[in-house]
């Protein structure tokens, strides 16, 4: 295999040390690194960069308690699932009772106006009006209570 | 439990499928936090409004992509978004109680550890902490992305829906400015230790 004798790409070099170049480009770089120390330290720093990242990351995160994280958010969680279900029972708890209140009242009302109050007397006993004459005699009369028009017609 | 069973039970809101869920998640989602935020209490404060926002909106994930990717995505979103909302209410410069670490010391002076290196330890953690939170939002969640969970330029394209050159450009420029500013205190130390 020829080895080229490339330029010192820190482009490149990056992505070779993320894994990102094609095979072929792969090759050509690591060919250049047997002959270019500077790049060769430049891909030791990425390493450093890299180790001492994790590292103070690593260290930070051991001072925090993610057990009791862990119980916070489970908490949160059933903060927001407790008020949705007790919203959710609050909203068709009226319903519950309103139903059996309203059949109730129906009947209430049923039986008042039906049974409880007396059928409306339908006998008039005002005479509005009447006429007499050769043929017949009209009297016009209205019922009390439901003030219904009585035409009454009498053929003599 | 596979991730589609999971997912299922998590949609019919099954508690012990949450549970499972902030197990396995919490601690990755923890240090992408705190690598963008770099703050302990913030990224605390992310971690738990991630996982309420997947509680809240599980119904409508439509596993175009995975899960992981759709907590990657809404960890990014919450950490950028937290930085903006402070600093729209013109939040003076936060002092984080963990930034001044070389008042906790923790560690006791050892045969090892001489205060000295102790100290110089010390200082190169609040150095380079200073010099990573001194990168943009961006290139820092790219950075802690690849370094962190070792997604390719692909997957942290999808995650920050941003073109895979963007990713790339990103990176180097992260990379390139801590190890620059990392070799200037090396160099300083140096210079210091021979005058």
């Amino acid at each position: 295999m020829k080895t080229h004798n490339t330029a010192c790409d820190p482009t490149l070099l990056n992505l070779l040390y993320d894994g990102e170049l094609s095979p072929e480009e792969d090759a050509t770089v690591r060919d250049h690194l047997k002959n270019c120390p500077a790049c060769r330290k430049e891909l030791e720093r990425n390493e450093s960069v890299s180790h001492i990242f994790k590292d103070e990351l690593n260290r930070e995160l051991s001072l925090i308690n993610q057990a009791a994280l862990e119980r916070k958010i489970v908490d949160r969680i059933q903060k927001k699932r407790a008020p949705f279900l007790a919203g959710f029972r609050n909203i068709f708890s009226p319903l519950r009772l309103l139903v059996p209140a309203a059949a109730v009242a129906g009947m209430v009302f049923f039986f008042f106006f039906t049974i409880k109050s007396p059928a409306p007397n339908s006998s008039p006993s005002a005479i509005i009006n009447s006429f007499t004459g050769d043929v017949s005699s009209v009297m016009i009369l209205e019922t009390p209570e439901t003030h219904q028009t009585i035409i009454w017609i009498n053929e003599i | 439990m596979d991730e589609d069973r999971l997912i299922s039970l998590l949609v019919k809101g099954q508690e012990d499928a949450f549970s499972i869920l902030i197990k396995r998640y919490q601690g990755r989602l923890l240090s992408i936090a705190y690598g963008i935020t770099l703050d302990r209490e913030e990224s605390q404060e992310i971690v738990q409004e991630v996982f309420l926002k997947v509680f809240q909106k599980i119904s409508t994930f439509k596993r175009q992509s995975s899960l992981s990717t759709w907590l990657h995505r809404i960890t990014i979103n919450q950490c950028l978004n937290w930085r903006r909302k402070w600093k729209r209410r013109a939040r003076w410069q936060h002092q984080s109680i963990d930034a001044d670490e070389a008042f906790h010391a923790p560690e006791l002076a050892s045969e090892e550890n001489g205060p000295e290196t102790l100290f110089r330890k010390t200082e190169f953690q609040k150095v380079f902490k200073e010099k990573l939170r001194s990168l943009p939002e961006d290139a820092r969640a790219v950075f802690t992305l690849k370094e962190l969970e070792g997604l390719s330029y692909d997957e942290i394209a999808r995650i920050m829906k941003i073109k895979k050159g963007t990713v790339s450009s990103r990176l180097f420029y992260a990379r390139k400015k801590i190890k620059k500013s990392l070799s200037e205190y090396l160099n300083g130390e140096e210079t210091n230790e021979n005058p």
